[in-house]
């Protein structure tokens, strides 16, 4: 009986089982005897199996504690493996956070390396240099529009009529149209007085004063006299007139 | 009195710079490229000639005077023979400025935008690489080569 209480490789249950089946047959035993003392199957008296009854139903209570032991036991594991499970779950969340993390600064070093490539090969130029000329690129709004810009205001990301007229090339225009204007009306006043052949070559005149002075080739001026006012026909002659004697337009000013 | 004016820009070093700016500088308007294309002037050899002549605005020590980065690109543009060709069609110098003016306004959106909301941004600059223009793309590329104040770089 020693053998079962004492082997380690039986389980609780196993050795319940087997001390139950002995108390059983010593049970039976026992009331055979005294039922029928004269027919007995074993050489025990009824005292001896009495004693081993006893005796068994004491490793029973022990066994029974182990259980209770063992019972404690398992409900302390199945704390510990739920856990386990809880510790796994937000193990799995960092281990996602971290990923993305990993993505995100991959990304941003790799950009910050680009960036950094560009700045070794960039030209450098003073930061006040750079500052001014944002400045003056601001101010007349020839990259970025103005906030309270809507349909139908007249700014543009480039010089527009009213610009190219107030500008030297305007000017020069304007003259030459001018004194094209006056020869006719003499020529017109001198055929009506005297009706000789005024020569009609005179524009000819004009244009070979524009003769090429460097390299590069310029265009013929006569040409570029009508510009301002054949695509922006709606001239208005007091600004023009007045903007003739203004200084250069305030896009030039540092020159 | 009439030649005052011609015969003092023909004379005066400065006077001349100063139409040379003012005319590359009118490069940007589409509507005058138009306007030159119907009158044959990229026709003419001596004009292309001083196209490319035009092309030393874009060098260190003259840049800074331009005051609208567009019409470099333009200019660049206008070295091509077939983007010359091409804007005689007053549709397609139509479709230009209403680019031109798409992207003015986009910029000025995303300067706000990045203004009103400082912490969250996109690493990239204003380039604008993801619009369809590509003109105005490059254009901004050429100013925000020059320039880095007017993307707004939050950093």
């Amino acid at each position: 009986m020693t053998e079962i209480v004492e082997n380690p490789n039986l389980s609780t249950r196993r050795k319940l089982d087997l001390l139950l089946q002995e108390m059983d047959t010593i049970c039976r035993e026992i009331i055979s005897q005294l039922y029928n003392p004269s027919f007995t199957t074993s050489n025990l008296n009824a005292q001896t199996l009495i004693d081993m009854f006893i005796e068994r139903q004491n490793y029973l209570t022990q066994q029974i504690q182990i259980v209770r032991q063992q019972q404690e036991l398992e409900r302390q594991l199945q704390i510990k493996r739920d856990e386990i499970l809880k510790c796994d779950r937000a193990l799995r969340c960092l281990q996602t956070y971290l990923l993305q993390a990993v993505q995100v600064l991959s990304s941003a070093v790799y950009q910050a390396r680009e960036k950094l490539a560009n700045i070794r090969r960039a030209k450098t130029f003073p930061s006040e240099t750079i500052i001014r000329y944002a400045h003056q690129l601001a101010s007349c709004y020839s990259t970025v529009a103005p906030d309270n810009w809507q349909q139908g205001d007249l700014r543009r990301p480039y010089p527009t009529n009213i610009d190219m007229r107030r500008g030297l090339l305007g000017r020069i225009s304007e003259q030459i149209l001018q004194r094209q204007q006056q020869q006719q009306f003499t020529t017109s006043n001198s055929m009506v007085t005297s009706a000789t052949v005024v020569d009609s070559s005179a524009p000819q005149n004009i244009s070979s004063s524009y003769t090429p002075v460097t390299t590069a080739v310029r265009p013929v001026k006569h040409d570029t006299t009508s510009f301002a006012l054949d695509i922006f026909s709606s001239t208005n002659e007091d600004t023009n007139h007045s903007n003739f004697s203004s200084s250069d337009t305030d896009s030039y000013d540092d020159l | 009195m009439t030649d005052d004016l011609i015969q003092t820009v023909m004379r005066d070093p400065s006077q001349r710079f100063l139409l040379d700016l003012e005319f590359v500088q009118t490069l940007a308007n589409p509507q005058y490229l138009n306007f030159l294309a119907q009158r044959n002037y990229f026709k003419n050899p001596a004009f292309i000639n001083y196209l490319k002549y035009l092309l030393y605005f874009k060098e260190e020590n003259y840049i800074k005077y331009v005051r609208y980065p567009q019409a470099l690109y333009f200019l660049d543009l206008l070295q091509r023979e077939q983007f010359r060709q091409e804007l005689a069609n007053a549709s397609y110098c139509r479709y230009i400025e209403d680019q031109q003016v798409h992207a003015w306004q986009r910029l000025q959106r995303r300067k706000n935008q990045l203004l009103t909301n400082p912490t969250g941004s996109s690493t990239s600059t204003a380039n604008n690489n993801n619009n369809n223009e590509t003109e105005t793309s490059n254009t901004q590329n050429s100013t925000n080569a020059i320039s880095t104040s007017t993307t707004a770089n939050n950093r």
